[in-house]
Parts: structure tokens; sequence; C-alpha cells
């Protein structure tokens, strides 16, 4: 019995038309342990090798992990994964809410997707029961939409998940919604269920999750909850979310403005976590079991519409907002609920839509492109950008592809403003004076991504010290300058944030109640004991991180053309134009700079001059190719 | 004046020196920033600042026996 | 007494039902809990709780006599309930129970581990 699982793997291929269950391998289990790990796992042994994204080939797995669904903080995180449409590689995009645990309840730790339906379709599951069902009615539709449809026609218990017309559309950034404003945002997951002709899952589970001693869940649980409620963080975050770090993030000179050319904003109280609260604020909404819900579900009236979105949480605040120079909190709250509806990941439709309006600047598109003039700071700019692009229509077709094809394919240097890494856009810190964060940018597995490793407070730390504390507070003057980060010691702590991220999407939580809330690991470890029966050692987890990380650099290696140390650098705007405005004004990661620090960084991993694993590093975790 | 300074994970993540509660002695009114002076933290390592589960900025006067949370850097979503 | 959600509060975690599920029957499953979430969206995009207020509607339409008051509770017998059901059409608020698991329905107990575990006071216990 394998305690804390439900015990099944799903899996349905789509051409065949055939559903089959198997036992979920304890091999699988003892070396990988769920969510992430499985994922990981999973691509790299099921997916036939050097297959496109978009091919029915292509797998789509959704895994959760042993804590998922469970009496403990924050255990609502299902984690998805298939090739990635934006870089050809690994990918993988995780998603709060409730969707996966009611996977879990329903019987299925793993799903798995291959091949393609016939038709527009859309899954259901009911505990044992699965059907492939036509959904013809529902195709062309924004995600909202489809699923306040089909909670009406199944019933209000069902959890739901759906694409929008740019995921139907292949729209390489396009996302897959759930429950009215959660995503799993990145790497253009949504377009591969588009790819299988599947508008949505609905599911609904009511099994029991077998657990190894539930009063011992249940007294550990509720210490978890009491600590939690403890923490500072418990009052003082909560009310505003993400976006309470928006303020900080400008003042510190890392809030991407203007395409990532500038990194300063006189607006930013417009758009921090106080203007939501006092603006358009409705709800605290959050996920499965979340004591400290960050989504703040709002009503934001502008003067193109109004309407009721999840967020803007600081990434959309920074990507959607000054990334764009949308100066209003109501109006990012619009384009963030446009993203949601037709589909598409807010972070990578910022750099996208501001790399187009630079373009237009230039001279490089033209008005014909678009059907109107199209500037930052302009709502009816992005919103027409996002809906060109979510039906591929105009330029829409070509910025559909993401940055990196569509400056290939546009020429004229644009390339070196197309601010992504591996294919995957660039998401909302400004790394110029921040080596650290620019390294994990860089190295992440699915291109650029903060969620892999997020070490910004260090880099200010290591421009913090190399300035004189007492100037830059004496008489309580706001910063102006920053002296120029530290680059000492910057690739120990990239790679303790690296191993640290994995081990939350690995046991099925968030990561939020440990970063952001201050949890120990020893709850996790307690939760996970009563629950499993098995001891877990949080150094062992972060070792199956490195393991894990390991094996998803094998596979962009194997599925990658010509993957190699190139593919790590990040675009040239960002180490050849020092940000010009700001605390951080005249600041600059070098290239030399950039080469040393990646060098370290392989030296580090145990990986060779164009960032393979050795043989000795694969051998040392257990990784036999 | 007896000021209680409870920190944040966030923050003894990079100040591995500091305790997660400090009590400082202030004998005349001062700021949160010069406050953060004294116990050695640098202000733009606390983007939240919280006296009663309420945010405050460095330039808030503190003039009685009072609380304060400093939270440090934090992850956007 | 009984509960009483206080309007507004609830963020639609469920951590009240897993708490439920886990007092009652000693397993972690929130579909096996006595009060329900709706979620009001996308709009006017708020939670709406349905908690039992022990009104004691289940207890007059059950023709077996299998619910009774203890104290404040109405509770089901088990050994008594011939699983009919009249009890979970009547009920106003549709907080009585039915699971596959089970042939008998369940209610709310006023066991009150729902109150202390939410973790937005979104719950409580009056008269």
């Amino acid at each position: 019995m394998l305690y804390g699982y439900a015990g099944k793997v799903l899996r349905i291929d789509l051409t065949e038309n055939k559903i089959t269950k198997e036992d979920l391998k304890k091999e699988l289990v003892d070396e990988y342990i769920g969510g992430r790990g499985f994922v990981a796992k999973t691509l790299y042994d099921e997916l036939p090798a050097n297959i496109k994204p978009f091919d029915p080939e292509n797998i789509f797995v959704i895994a959760m992990g042993p804590l998922s669904g469970t009496f403990m903080p924050a255990t609502g995180k299902t984690h998805f994964g298939a090739k990635s449409p934006a870089t050809g590689g690994y990918g993988d995009s995780n998603m709060g809410g409730h969707f996966g645990v009611e996977m879990k309840y329903a019987g299925y730790d793993m799903t798995i997707l291959k091949g393609k339906a016939e038709t527009p379709s859309y899954i259901l599951i009911e505990n044992d029961k699965i059907e492939v069902r036509d959904a013809e009615k529902y195709w062309g539709k924004g995600s909202f939409e489809v699923e306040e449809e089909l909670k009406k026609e199944l019933g209000e218990e069902y959890q739901i998940l759906t694409i929008g017309p740019a995921g139907e559309n292949l729209v390489r950034f396009s996302c897959i919604s759930h429950d009215f404003g959660r995503q799993a945002g990145r790497i253009g997951i949504g377009a591969v269920l588009g790819s299988k002709n599947i508008k949505a899952i609905a599911v609904r589970g009511t099994k029991d999750v077998p657990i190894y001693d539930p009063e011992a869940l249940y007294k550990f649980g509720k210490e978890t909850y009491k600590a939690a409620s403890e923490k500072p963080g418990f009052k003082g975050w909560t009310p505003e979310g993400t976006a309470g770090i928006t303020n900080w993030c400008n003042d510190v000179g890392a809030l991407p403005t203007r395409n990532f050319k500038t990194s300063h904003v006189d607006y930013a109280d417009n758009i921090n976590g106080k203007a939501i609260i006092d603006r358009i604020k409705v709800t605290d909404k959050g996920c499965f079991a979340c004591p400290t819900p960050c989504g703040k579900y709002s009503h934001a009236k502008t003067k193109i519409g109004s309407t009721y979105v999840e967020g803007p949480e600081y990434e959309t605040i920074a990507m959607l907002g000054s990334n764009c120079e949308l100066s209003e909190i109501e109006e990012i709250a619009y384009a963030n609920f446009i993203c949601d509806e037709l589909g598409v990941d807010t972070c990578s439709a910022g750099v996208v839509a501001s790399w187009a309006i630079e373009c237009f600047e230039k001279g490089i598109f033209t008005e014909d492109d678009f059907g109107m003039k199209i500037s930052f700071g302009d709502l009816e700019s992005v919103v027409k950008i996002l809906e060109l692009i979510s039906k591929r229509e105009k330029i829409g077709d070509l910025l559909a592809e993401g940055v990196k094809i569509a400056s290939e394919k546009t020429k004229h240097d644009t390339d070196k403003f197309a601010i992504h890494v591996k294919g995957l856009e660039w998401t909302g810190y400004e790394c110029r004076n921040a080596p650290g964060m620019m390294l994990g940018y860089m190295t992440a597995d699915i291109g650029a991504h903060h969620g892999r490793c997020w070490v910004l407070g260090n880099d200010v730390a290591g421009s913090a010290d190399a300035g004189n504390v007492h100037d830059l507070i004496s008489g309580g003057k706001k910063i102006n300058k920053l002296p120029k980060a530290k680059r000492e010691g910057v690739v120990p702590i990239v790679l303790d944030s690296q191993h640290t991220r994995p081990a939350f999407d690995i046991l099925g939580t968030c990561r939020l109640q440990y970063m952001e809330i201050g949890l120990e690991t020893e709850y996790y470890e307690k939760n996970y004991e009563a629950i499993t029966g098995k001891k877990l050692k949080w150094k062992d987890l972060l070792i199956l991180s490195e393991k894990i990380w390991n094996l998803n650099r094998c596979f962009n290696f194997r599925e990658i053309e010509d993957f190699g140390r190139k593919y790590d650098y990040p675009p040239a705007r960002l180490y050849e134009d020092p940000i010009p405005n700001g605390p951080n004004e005249g600041h600059l990661v070098e290239k030399e700079e950039i080469e040393k620090m990646l060098t370290d960084f392989y030296e580090a991993r145990g990986w060779d001059s164009q960032g393979k694993p050795q043989k000795e590093k694969l051998e040392s975790l257990g990784i036999n190719l | 004046m007896e000021i209680k300074l409870k920190i944040s994970n966030s923050l003894l993540s990079i100040y591995n020196n500091l305790e997660e509660e400090k009590t400082i002695i202030i004998d005349e009114v001062k700021t949160i920033g010069e406050i953060l002076y004294i116990i050695g933290v640098n202000p733009l390592l606390t983007p939240i600042i919280l006296i009663e589960n309420k945010k405050v900025t460095i330039n808030h006067e503190v003039s009685k026996n009072t609380e304060i949370t400093l939270i440090g850097p934090l992850m956007g979503g | 007494m009984h509960l009483k959600y206080i309007e507004s509060k609830c963020s639609g975690c469920r951590t009240c039902q897993l708490a439920c599920s886990l007092v009652n029957f000693k397993v972690n499953n929130p579909s096996k809990s006595a009060l329900r979430i709706d979620g009001k969206f996308p709009n006017p995009g708020n939670y709406n709780v349905r908690v039992c207020n022990q009104c004691g509607i289940c207890a007059e339409v059950c023709p077996v006599d299998a619910i009774r008051k203890e104290g404040d509770t109405y509770k089901i017998d088990k050994n008594i309930c011939i699983g009919c059901m009249a009890c979970v059409e009547a009920c106003p608020k549709d907080v009585i129970i039915e699971h596959e698991d089970y042939d008998t329905p369940f209610k709310c107990v006023n066991c009150r581990a729902c109150v202390s575990i939410c973790p937005r006071d979104a719950l409580e216990f009056v008269d």
C-alpha cells in the first residue's frame, strides 16, 4: 500500500480512444516521490526522441505529490509537463487551485495524455468513469466562459481546467486556466492541449486518500496551521499578496520597464498592493488548504470596459504593467483578464507585447500590421496585440510564435531586445544589477523563469553591503543610487535556490508558506511521515532536486538541436546597455562577467564547458541513461 | 523605550547573525530607518515593515514601546 | 448553539472540510464533510459557506425517528436510519450529505473542528 498516493496512473490515448489505468509503481515513488519528480522522469523515459511539441506523440502529464490534497497548509498545487512549445526542450508548469487535488481524490496520482482527439473534445473524469466528450460547442470560447458553462452542465463540485482560443491556435505561450483565476502559465502548456484538440478537463473525485496515520496527520496538521498563523507574514503579507513587493522592486531598481529598457517608475503607488486593496479588491481567494490566500479577486473599471479578474499579482503588474507602461491598477487588471480569458501567460504576453511596441516605435512594424497605431502606456494597444495573437491575425501570427522566433524571423537586430532565454520569455525582475538573479534566469531548465531561482534579496544585499549603509539611509531620504552588486558568492546562492524550489513541486505543496511566511521544513517532514509512514529528510529532497535538475539538462541536450552553452545567455540588451535611469542607473552585468559566472556555475554543477552533465555527476546522483 | 523587533525568515536568510527576536532600548524618538541602522539592517532589504499588522515606512517615528516586524525580500508569484 | 458563517471571510480553501472528515471519519476526504462552500464566480466573486444551523427539519421528516436532539445538536442514529435520504431532500441548506461509501447520510454534530481550524476566522459557534 502506497500511503499518501491514490495509487493509479491514468493513460488516455486520444488517437486510439484507449483508456488504461495502471498501478502507480513503487520504484517511481521511491526514486522520484511525486509531482515534478514524476514529470521529469516520465518525460525523459516516455517521450519519443526528437518529436515536435505539437506532434500527437508529445505527451501531456498531470502529476501530484504525496502531500497533495492533505491536511496541511497549501496542498493544492498541480504539476503539468510536456515537451515545451517555447523551447523544444523540457517543459513544466505549476498551477494552484483545486484541480490536482480532485484528480487525486478521483484516484489518479498521474495522468498521461498522448495522441490527438479527432475533433474538439473535453475529458470528463468522475472517480472511475472516464469519458472523452464532444467539445465542439465550446471551441473558440474564452476560459472563464467555458468553465462557467461546464460547471452549470456538470455540477458546481467539478474542478475544471480549460484552454482559451490562444491554446486552440497553438500560441507558444498559451496557458491553462482554472477556477476563475489560476493558471499554469509558462512554456505554452495550453498549446499542448490545443494540439491534442482538448478544450477542457473536468474532474470530480470523492475517494479517500490512504493516510498512514490519520490521527497524527490531524495533530501535526493543526500544529502546522497554528505555526503558520503565528508567523509575521501571516497577517502582514497576506492582504496584498505578491503585489506587496511592487514598491520595493521599484525602489531597488528591479522593476522592468519599457521592454526592459528602463528600470524605475514614478507611478508605483498606482500599481502596487495597496492600490489593489483600495481600488479593486473584492475577495481574498486562495488555493486548496491554503491559510494565506495570495489571490486577490478584483473588479476593475477602465474606459474601455470593466471586468472581474483574480489579480493582478506581482509578475503581471511588472510585465503587463510597468513593462508595457500601463500605469493604473485597473488597466493592468483588465489586461490580466484579457490574457486569462484568451488563455495566454501574462509574463510572456508582457514581453511579446512590449517587444512588438518597441519594433513599431523603431518603424520595423507598421500601423497595417496591427490595424492601429500602438504605443507604450496604452491599454487599447495591449488588448489589440493580445487579440491578434490569440487569433493569429495580421502580425499576431508572428507574435504568437514567441519573442525568440518572432525576432529571428524579423531580423533588424530585434533579437537584441527580445527578452528571453532558450525561447521562454523573461519575467518580472530587472537583472542588470542583480547577478544572482541573472544567472538563475540564464540557467533555468525551462528557460527564463524566476520560479526556478529567486535570489534578488541576496543581490540587493550584495549592493547594499558594497555601499555605505549610513549614507543610504541617513536623514530618512529615499535611496537614490545603488552601488554595483557583489559578484562573489553568487553561484552557491543560486544553486541553493535551484535545489530548494523543486522540493515543493515534488511534494505537491505551495512554496509560499516556507519562503514568504517562514514555515520550517520540520513541518513538511512530520506531515509527510504521518501521511506516508516514511521518514523524509529535507536534505534528501534537495538531492532529488539536484537529480531532477541534471536529468532535465540531459533531456535538453537530447531534444534541442545543438544544445549547449550558447543557450544559457541572456539577450544582448541585458549585457550591452547599462540601465539608463533609477536607483541602478549605469549598472550592467558585462559579458565577461556573465561568461565567468556561467563557467563557475558549470564547474560547481559538475558539468563540462558546454554545460553537459559529466558521467561522474550523473553516476553520483544515480542517473543511468 | 523598549523596541521589540521580530525578524522574518526571509530577512534571517540574508542576515544570518541576527535572531528571530531582538529587543533594543532607545532613549529618544527615532525613525524606523534609524532603528534599522542601529541593528545593522539595510532598509533596502525590508520591503515590508509592520507595526500592529499595518505597513509603515522607514520615515515612521517610534515614540513609545513598540513591536516592529521586519519582513525581508520576497518573491513575486 | 450552532455553526455560523461570517459573510465574505471565506477564501475557498476547504480546510474546514478536511478537518471535518479527519475528525468525524478519520479520513482525508473533503467530500465526507458536513459543510459546503459555494464559489460565486465570476460575479460577484466571493464565497458562501453552508453550515448546519441545527434547525431540526431533518428530524421532523425522518420517517423512523432516527434523528434526535442531544443538547443543541440533532444527530442521526446510524442503527435506526434506514437510508431513505428524506432528510437529505428536506435539509434547507442541503448540508446533509450522502456518500457512496456509506449506507446512511451524515450531518454536522457540532464538533467545531471547522471553527477552530478556519484560518480566515470565517466560522463561529453561536447561540
